[in-house]
């Protein structure tokens, strides 16, 4: 994991995380409590990642409210709403992507190692190689295969082995096998689910404390998608993962907490099992049996 | 598939399993009226008509799996779908009991010896069907309260059939042994079918409430967990 602060942060604040929610109870807190300054949290689990009344509009229009939660490091957290709900909004704010979009206003904190993301002295380049992020849509570079895992690492200035960090970033993304005798072919010539793969090898090759997914297998097929979310459990050993995705029984399937987001607001958050067969907010119950609205 | 037909499908199937149950029910009390020799039918049909029951079992279930696999249903359509799979097994278990009875009562006819009929065994089939009842009740009416409250009443039945183990053992010095023991068996069946009615009222507070009771002596697998009626409005634990 990367030591370097993202920026001027302090060296070690892992420690630093404010104090969990009260209680007594090991298990999560199971509603989000808008405004609250005690994020539902796993309060056994150290966080990777907190946010405290975090809330985005676009030019005025709320896209979420004063959401405040803890992910758990290396688990696997899945946001899961309907269209509109704010969760890709809300997955966006916490390797600061919604920089890039200019109608976009963020308000509230996200705390990575104790430190605002948002504060001033971050940089926000810094704070993507630490929080990498995987699209809906698979986007390899229109290069080789071997310069798509390596160009992040170009660009970071790496002055390692690059053939050996590319080697296990497709390891690790469980490419390798796939690709090792064709690394200069073009990227483009990949399968949907090998690009996915590759698109991941190459945010891993960055070495990031956090992997962002949104909507990482929508695009895929059955097989592909099976592939990418055996991935995201063998990748849960070295990283923390949030996961945005419509497909809730993808979201069962590989996620250990759920959230459920609905017009920007955290309406339920906690353990993925009991939220799926016993849903505590009426919201999440028709949400999930399909008898929403 | 739209959600309208799911729910159809899963109306359809939560009547068929009360309609078996309904069979069941009538199994049973045909069963121990000819154990207490009041019977309108013979052990025979007692018999054939098990066959049905298992055969609507295997239906309901392969219904069940099929909506499991084509849905992936979650919450309270999944829970429902597993209750109906468990109570489902449960009364084909119970049907199982009912023949167990008929068989004893045949064998029973013959030796044609037949011990006098311990009075605790009315009693018996009197709580044990009222269990049964109420059990499958609360699974129509979604009542956890009511569901949680069957094992206590099966602690009457267990007595009640070590009282008949004694009295029985007593019977034994005077009465043909063979028969005495067909009684016991007899008794034995009657209080099976109340503990699978007690599971099935297990069954109806996970249904409604999405807590294990089974094997806590009634208590909550775990401290936390608030579950709701469908409807949305909060069961008091």
């Amino acid at each position: 994991m990367p030591e370097e602060p993202l920026v001027d942060i302090q060296a070690d604040t892992a420690d630093t995380a404010p104090e969990e929610a009260g209680g007594a109870s090991g298990s999560p807190s199971t509603s989000g409590s808008p405004g609250a300054d005690t994020p539902p949290v796993a309060r056994d689990l150290e966080a990777a990642l907190e946010t405290r009344t975090l809330s985005v509009d676009y030019d005025g229009d709320t896209a979420v409210s004063e959401i405040s939660l803890s992910i758990p490091r290396n688990r696997i957290v899945a946001f899961i709403g309907p269209s509109g709900c704010g969760k890709s909004t809300f997955l966006r704010c916490l390797n600061r992507m919604n920089d890039l979009i200019p109608a976009a206003n963020v308000s509230g904190e996200v705390l990575f190692r104790g430190k605002n993301l948002y504060d001033s002295d971050v940089d926000p380049v810094e704070v993507r190689r630490r929080i990498g992020m995987v699209f809906q849509k698979p986007n390899p570079f229109p290069k080789s295969i071997y310069e798509n895992v390596a160009f992040g690492l170009r660009v970071n200035g790496y002055q390692g082995d690059l053939e050996e960090r590319v080697e296990t970033s497709l390891r690790a993304a469980a490419l390798w096998d796939e690709v090792k005798d064709r690394l200069e072919d073009s990227a483009l010539g990949l399968s949907g689910g090998q690009q996915q793969r590759l698109c991941i090898a190459r945010a891993l090759a960055v070495e990031p404390e956090i992997l962002l997914m949104d909507e990482p297998a929508s695009a895929l097929d059955p097989i592909a998608t099976g592939r990418i979310e055996d991935l995201i459990e063998d990748l849960k050993q070295d990283y923390t993962i949030v996961i945005v995705t419509h497909n809730m029984q993808q979201a069962a399937r590989v996620s250990d907490l759920t959230a459920f987001l609905y017009m920007g607001e955290l309406v339920e958050f906690g353990d993925t099992d009991r939220l799926f067969t016993n849903p505590r907010e009426q919201r999440t119950e028709q949400y999930i049996t399909g008898r929403f609205g | 598939m739209p959600k309208e037909h799911f729910d159809q499908q899963l109306d359809t199937l939560k009547q068929r399993l009360l309609d078996m149950s309904h069979g069941v029910e009538e199994q049973v009390a045909e069963a121990v009226a000819l154990a207490t020799r009041q019977e309108s039918i013979e052990p025979e049909e007692i018999l054939e008509r098990d066959q049905e029951i298992d055969d609507e079992e295997v239906a309901i279930e392969e219904t069940a799996i099929e909506l499991l696999a084509l849905h992936q249903p979650m919450a309270i359509d999944l829970r429902t779908i597993v209750t109906i799979l468990k109570i489902n097994n449960d009364l084909e278990r119970v049907g199982d009991h009912a023949v167990n009875i008929a068989e004893a009562v045949l064998r029973l006819r013959e030796k044609g010896e037949y011990p006098p009929v311990p009075p605790q065994l009315e009693e018996m089939n009197r709580l044990a069907r009222g269990i049964l009842r109420d059990a499958l009740d609360a699974f129509v009416n979604l009542d956890a309260e009511t569901a949680r409250q069957l094992g206590a009443r099966d602690d009457e039945v267990d007595a009640l059939h070590e009282s008949v183990f004694r009295v029985m053992l007593t019977h034994m010095l005077d009465e043909d042994i063979s028969a005495c023991l067909q009684m016991l068996l007899i008794s034995r069946n009657i209080e099976r079918i109340a503990d699978h009615a007690v599971n099935i009222g297990e069954d109806v507070v996970y249904l409604v409430q999405g807590r294990t009771i089974r094997h806590t002596g009634g208590k909550d697998e775990e401290g936390e967990g608030g579950g709701r009626q469908r409807d949305g409005s909060p069961v008091s634990a």
